[in-house]
């Protein structure tokens, strides 16, 4: 009656009609849904892209001779990502650093009293945590012993290259073109390593061969 | 299918045929450049033998200059005087006095006048000694300049 009441045929007819309503409402709010999801989604993935993340670069700095971190003396950072404003840091008590950037690189340098001074390089595609080897300044180092008396040191030094460089090592400085090279014993070696003159000062080493930690082959020259 | 393989063991052949040249060809290079060594003009020769002197000499001065400041700190050097002048701590180029004269095969004497930045001069005999010796089966030329005081 009630059906009837209402413009419909029967209960039935009153039914059916209700029912689609509710299915094309129901199709209704499901396709929004789906859109809202869909620009959601779009929404999210541009802002993933569109918005810089902060990257976190870590890195250590190990002795080369040594190998163990350099925690002696801090090393000076000199973070170039900002060309106009360059940002000086110091590595921690464990020889290390941590750098957190907007940017998908880090450019530094590092300066150590009796280290080689160093620029390094590195994009957020290669590898963030990262050990980087330092090789020793010999004629600063010894420099710093001989002009403060450190005599227990330089000889420390001394016994520490013994153990670096294997008894059989090659080693050989290149002369200048037409003179081939000039072949020197280990201990004359580590006497030159030692002797802070000029011409530690301008050594360059070319190549060097380690074997089971020792160094067995060294080639290197005095630039003029 | 077997046109195939024989195209894949032809290409094998062919491949493995050119690093084999490429090899060789590191290797003759190497071979080459001791060679070359061997081959160096007198003239370019005898500025080898300028820059050599020179390094060692200076080497020679800067120990001396240390080891007198610093004598706490004993080298393995042996204690030679090569100039008779004192005060004399840099040198600002060297000059041969005539021209290298060979002694034997391995034995080059230079007669050197040695200028130094205060003005001063001193001579010195320079022996350049040379060998050969295998590195890695490679032949290398080696040169060793010792020097003696010009008495």
């Amino acid at each position: 009656m009630l059906s009837e009441y209402c413009g419909h045929k029967n209960w039935s007819h009153f039914k059916i009609l209700n029912s689609q309503k509710k299915i094309q409402k129901k199709n209704r709010i499901t396709s929004k849904l789906i859109i809202f999801l869909l620009l959601g989604i779009v929404f999210i993935t541009s802002a993933y892209f569109l918005i810089p993340k902060t990257h976190t670069f870590n890195f250590c700095f190990i002795d080369q001779d040594r190998n163990l971190p350099i925690t002696k003396n801090s090393i000076d950072i000199i973070i170039l990502n900002d060309k106009q404003s360059p940002f000086y840091i110091k590595s921690d008590s464990l020889g290390c650093f941590k750098w957190n950037t907007k940017d998908d690189y880090i450019h530094f340098v590092i300066k150590s009293p009796y280290h080689k001074t160093d620029t390094i390089f590195r994009t957020v595609s290669s590898v963030i945590n990262e050990n980087i080897t330092v090789s020793t300044d010999d004629y600063a180092l010894m420099l710093h012993y001989y002009a403060n008396g450190k005599l227990e040191d330089w000889k420390n030094r001394k016994n520490e290259l013994s153990k670096m460089i294997a008894n059989d090592a090659t080693i050989f400085q290149v002369l200048p073109s037409g003179l081939g090279i000039e072949v020197y014993s280990k201990s004359e070696f580590i006497d030159k390593l030692t002797t802070p003159i000029e011409s530690l000062r301008n050594i360059e080493i070319i190549e060097s061969k380690r074997y089971k930690g020792q160094i067995v082959k060294l080639k290197f020259r005095v630039k003029p | 299918m077997k046109q195939f393989a024989y195209l894949i063991v032809l290409f094998l052949i062919v491949g493995c045929a050119n690093s084999a040249n490429k090899m060789m060809e590191v290797n003759k290079t190497a071979v080459d450049e001791i060679y070359a060594e061997e081959e160096t003009s007198f003239a370019m020769l005898e500025d080898a033998y300028s820059v050599l002197i020179t390094e060692k000499l200076q080497d020679y001065l800067d120990k001396r200059i240390l080891a007198e400041k610093h004598p706490e700190f004993k080298t393995h050097e042996r204690d030679t005087k090569l100039f008779n002048l004192k005060d004399v701590k840099e040198i600002q180029q060297i000059q041969f006095i005539g021209s290298p004269e060979i002694l034997s095969d391995s034995i080059t004497k230079i007669t050197t006048k040695v200028h130094f930045t205060n003005t001063k001069t001193d001579t010195i005999v320079s022996y350049i000694k040379t060998s050969s010796t295998m590195i890695d089966g490679v032949k290398f030329k080696t040169s060793k300049a010792t020097f003696e005081r010009k008495n």
